[in-house]
Parts: structure tokens; C-alpha cells; sequence
């Protein structure tokens, strides 16, 4: 029996102490419910996931040669016109032919900036058909306007290129993951799940980590391969890309479970 | 707050039930407000679904909370469908902060209580 003094009296509330744990438990329940619902996290995780995958095939083109666009000469001795490869942005120039970073095509940029802002908005289409089928409405224009100005920013800045960062930030054409990051911390807070929250801060290290340091020697230190040559810059798409898409089929498999407990 | 909500300054500050609302008490109501939390708005169907009610229960709950200033309902169509959106007021979200804050510290009290030695 449990006994407790209220004003200056001796009372039992017991039953009162387990009508209010229960109430807590069933509103605990009903919240879980609701989150899961309106979450569409996991599916922001999958597609930018495979937008980082895909990105593969603008990440292993070989080196100049006297045959690429804007180069002449023999196969020994050419030159190439370097007079647009300053417009350079996540590795190459937006919609230049030329690109700006060893193994990567021309037109890495031009996919960047198209495939992030599909998937922004395909993002912005599931949570909306989402909601229309489940009744719960959360708040997703936040993300889709602070990622494409984040996207918009991105461009503007060549990549950030602008700013003063130390170090070979830019030497790898990765600075796109950054712009992901951005869009997936801006879902993160309208979500508001700490889990969630810390997988995005675990994306930004790995996307710190893609643009400074090479992968590559980390996936032969653990023998996952031999990455030479061209393949070398692959194994920085292929780490945050393959984080990005398990963590989504995760999420959407806690989800799932929690969705079908019953308050 | 509305005006015909209970007044509660006859209760101590140290009160272990001070901030219980009864209006926001009741454990459907506790419940609507929860659920309204976590969304923009929320459709009728949805909330009747998850804590199954019969419609007309729900309407109850929801007019008293309507009442209160605790929510916002609104009624409009999609297609030919009539849809019924629920969404909580900026009052809502506080009493609904206020009264879980105080079942917390209840459940404390009754625990530290009860660990106490007779």
C-alpha cells in the first residue's frame, strides 16, 4: 500500500498512481502509432540512397586524352582547352563536357543536381500520398524548400568552393553528399525521433570522411576488393550510399513493428 | 483557457494534482490530443481507427475539447468523399504538455513515496 501526505492529510493513492502509469503507457502507444503513419524517413533514405549508387557511373571515366572534348594532339603529347573547367561543381562543370576531377565525367554534376532535386521531390509525393491514405498530415514543405535551397546554395557557391575549408575537401567531387546531409537533417528535426537524428549525424561523418580521405583504402585494408585505376573513387559513393539504404529498409522495419503493437 | 473550464486555484502548490485538467484528464481526450500532436492535422477516421470509437463517442470527446479551445475540426471534401480534419490549437499542445507533465511527477511522487520507509 502506498501512502502519501496531501494537504497535510494521510491518503492512499495507489489506484491513482496506476490510473496515471497507464494513462502515460496508452498515450505513449497512441504516439507511436501516429509517428508511424506520418514517417516517411525511411523512404527519404532509399531513394537518396540510390541517388549516391547510381552516381557510381560518373565516378570511374578514365583520364583526358587526346580524344576527349575540347583536346588535340597524338596519343603521347596533347593539350586540352582548360578555359571552362573553373566552373567545376561536385567534381565537374554544371553541364560542362569537362570535368574537373581525375575519374570523374563531365556530367556528374549535371546528375547531381537533377537526381537530388527528383528526389526531393519524390520524397515530397510519398509523404503526401502517404497522408492522404493514412489521415495524418505532418509538416514536409520545410524540407522541400530548406534542401532545394540548399541544393540552390550548393550551385551558386560551386560546391562550396568559396568558402575557406582546409584540406582536399574538394579533390574528390563529393560535396553533393553534403546537400543530402542537409535535406536529411532538416527531415530529422521535422520528425523529431533521436534515432533518426543520429543516423543523419552519422551521414555527415561519413560524408566528411568520402571527401577527405580515400575509401578505397579502407575497403582493401578490410579486403573488399581491389580498387584501382578508375574504380579507386568508388568505394567513397559506395560506403554512404550503401548506409544510407540500409538504414532506410531498418527504419521501415522498426516502423513497421512499432506500428502494428496495440496501444 | 475557456471560461467554463473547472477553476483550479483552490489547489496547493504543492498538490500532487495540480495541473490536471479534467477536461484534458479524461483518457480519450488525453488520447485525441496526443495523436493531434504529432501531426498538422489529423483526419476523423484515423483517430476513431486507432483508439477505437464509435463515431459518436469520438464527436462527443471532440466537441468538449472544441469547446474548450483545445482543437480545431474542419469539415471539406476530397473528390466526393467527405473528409473531417482534426488539428490541436497552441492551447491544446500546452495543456496537453501541462497535464503529462503532471502524471509524470505523480507517478514520481507515488514511487518515492512508496520506496520510503513506513
Amino acid at each position: 500500500m502506498t501512502w502519501l501526505v496531501l494537504h497535510d492529510k494521510l491518503i492512499c493513492i495507489t489506484n491513482q498512481n496506476d490510473d496515471s502509469t497507464t494513462s502515460l503507457a496508452y498515450a505513449d502507444a497512441l504516439r507511436r502509432r501516429t509517428r508511424v503513419a506520418r514517417d516517411g524517413s525511411w523512404f527519404a533514405l532509399v531513394v537518396f540512397g540510390l541517388v549516391v549508387l547510381v552516381a557510381m557511373n560518373f565516378y570511374h571515366v578514365g583520364d583526358l586524352s587526346a580524344h576527349s572534348f575540347g583536346c588535340h594532339g597524338t596519343a603521347d603529347a596533347f593539350t586540352c582547352t582548360s578555359s571552362v573547367m573553373g566552373v567545376g561543381l561536385f567534381g565537374s562543370g554544371l553541364g560542362s563536357r569537362f570535368p574537373l576531377v581525375n575519374n570523374v565525367s563531365a556530367w556528374a554534376t549535371t546528375y547531381w543536381v537533377i537526381a537530388i532535386f527528383v528526389g526531393i521531390c519524390l520524397v515530397v509525393a510519398f509523404y503526401w500520398l502517404r497522408s492522404r491514405s493514412s489521415g495524418v498530415v505532418g509538416r514536409i514543405w520545410p524540407f522541400a524548400c530548406l534542401a532545394t535551397a540548399a541544393l540552390a546554395l550548393a550551385v551558386a557557391s560551386r560546391g562550396w568552393v568559396t568558402v575557406d575549408i582546409p584540406g582536399d575537401f574538394w579533390q574528390r567531387g563529393m560535396q553533393a553528399l553534403f546537400v543530402i546531409a542537409i535535406g536529411l537533417a532538416v527531415l530529422a528535426v521535422l520528425e523529431r525521433r533521436w534515432s533518426f537524428s543520429l543516423f543523419v549525424a552519422g551521414f555527415f561523418a561519413l560524408a566528411l570522411l568520402s571527401s577527405l580521405y580515400n575509401v578505397s583504402n579502407l575497403f582493401q585494408r578490410l579486403g573488399l576488393g581491389t580498387w584501382n585505376g578508375t574504380s579507386q573513387g568508388l568505394p567513397n559513393l559506395i560506403l554512404p550510399g550503401l548506409y544510407l539504404l540500409v538504414g532506410g529498409a531498418l527504419f521501415w522495419a522498426v516502423g513497421r513493428r512499432a506500428g502494428t503493437r496495440h496501444p | 483557457m475557456s471560461a467554463d473550464r473547472p477553476d483550479r486555484s483552490d489547489r496547493s502548490e504543492d498538490s500532487p494534482t495540480r495541473g490536471i485538467d479534467d477536461v484534458v484528464h479524461q483518457r480519450v481526450r488525453l488520447g485525441v490530443l496526443t495523436i493531434l500532436n504529432e501531426a498538422r492535422r489529423v483526419e476523423f477516421r484515423f483517430i476513431q481507427e486507432t483508439m477505437e470509437l464509435t463515431a459518436g463517442n469520438l464527436s462527443q470527446h471532440l466537441r468538449v475539447l472544441e469547446e474548450a479551445g483545445l482543437i480545431k475540426v474542419t469539415k471539406g471534401t476530397e473528390g466526393r468523399r467527405p473528409r473531417t480534419w482534426v488539428s490541436v490549437t497552441r492551447m491544446g499542445r500546452t495543456a496537453l504538455h501541462v497535464e503529462v507533465d503532471s502524471l509524470r511527477s505523480l507517478v514520481e511522487r507515488v514511487e518515492r513515496a512508496g520506496e520510503a520507509p513506513n
